[in-house]
């Protein structure tokens, strides 16, 4: 494993203007084969935290080191891929089309392709596709590029149970090649695949042990009773 | 390259049209071409047409700009590859007429 990956954030500190501290002094290190549950209550920082380690938020502070070079604008590398809360795909595009668009490689476009699921959807244009389907193909096509590390901002939300199956299976599927940080208000998706749990709080982050932790600090007491 | 030019393809009729109306009430402005309505039009196309059109373009496409993030490429580079290409076009443009023109 001496082509592991790493992508390491420290001392984050946001705060809109006029507002109260959101982010103070973050902290999160993901390697490639590590799926990160990233968890918080409403207006936590999740997603500003996701963002700024993306690049398309400029945080007060940071410091972010991917593969121990510093950079202002992850992005830009083509090494972070992110699944923002909404939609971004065109809703007038085909499928397929999209697909050649999105992904260059002809050998990932092919296995993206062959894929099941993907086959039922390539002839479809995106608005009509379900909520699920499009939440798939949009996963599919950041899991399917050369990204070293992909951010999931609530990939899990509003779907039904089949579609969060196909997607944890996607997953756990790319789980050696790549990095993943994922936020969901559906806790026990998340901590069903992590390998790690950080609980976001207070502006900065906790790593969670077990699920009595978990239990202490973020659900209410006897959540995890019966599992 | 692909996501460039589906950009340039989305973007390009907004700005030919917006071009060729404001450049209907302004054809007097310029005049470096032989015919004025074509530089008015040149010149609207590359800078008050194109910018109208980068501002429609960011804000109907606020979702999808992430299409371009995702594939490691900032909104700067789209504006500026997309004003070089309007400068080629525009230059292509002008040199089709002024061949029509000598005939």
């Amino acid at each position: 494993m001496d082509d592991v990956k790493e992508l390491y954030i420290d001392s984050v500190e946001f705060s809109y203007v006029n507002n109260r501290p959101i982010l103070t002094g973050a902290y999160l290190k993901c390697r490639t084969g590590d799926i990160i549950g990233l968890l918080g209550r409403n207006g936590c920082g999740k997603s500003t935290l996701m963002r700024i380690i993306f690049g398309t938020l400029k945080a007060q502070h940071s410091y972010i080191l991917l593969n121990g070079k510093k950079i202002e604008k992850p992005y830009l590398t083509s090494k972070i891929g992110y699944l923002p809360q909404h939609s971004f795909l065109p809703t007038h595009e085909r499928v397929s089309y999209l697909i050649w668009l999105l992904v260059k490689s002809a050998t990932l476009r092919q296995r993206l392709l062959d894929d099941n699921r993907i086959q039922t959807l390539k002839d479809k244009k995106v608005y009509q596709l379900s909520g699920g389907e499009l939440r798939y193909l949009e996963i599919c096509l950041l899991i399917y590029q050369p990204t070293d590390f992909v951010l999931l901002d609530e990939p899990f939300t509003g779907l039904e149970p089949v579609y969060v199956q196909y997607i944890t299976d996607l997953i756990i599927h790319f789980k050696d090649e790549k990095g993943f940080v994922i936020s969901d208000h559906n806790y026990r998706n998340v901590l069903d695949i992590a390998t790690q749990t950080i609980l976001l709080q207070n502006g900065g982050c906790r790593q969670i042990q077990d699920k009595k932790e978990l239990e202490f600090f973020y659900v209410p007491d006897g959540t995890f009773d019966m599992d | 390259m692909r996501l460039y030019i589906y950009y340039l393809k989305n973007i390009f009729g907004v700005n030919f049209a917006l071009s060729i109306l404001f450049a209907a009430f302004v054809p007097e402005l310029v005049s470096y071409s032989k015919i004025p309505f074509f530089s008015a039009f040149s010149l609207i196309f590359t800078t008050v047409g194109y910018i109208v059109s980068i501002f429609a373009f960011d804000y109907f496409g606020k979702k999808t700009k992430y299409m371009y993030f995702n594939l490691g490429i900032s909104l700067f580079r789209v504006y500026i590859y997309g004003f070089f290409f309007n400068l080629l076009f525009v230059l292509a443009l002008y040199l089709v007429i002024e061949k029509l023109w000598m005939m």
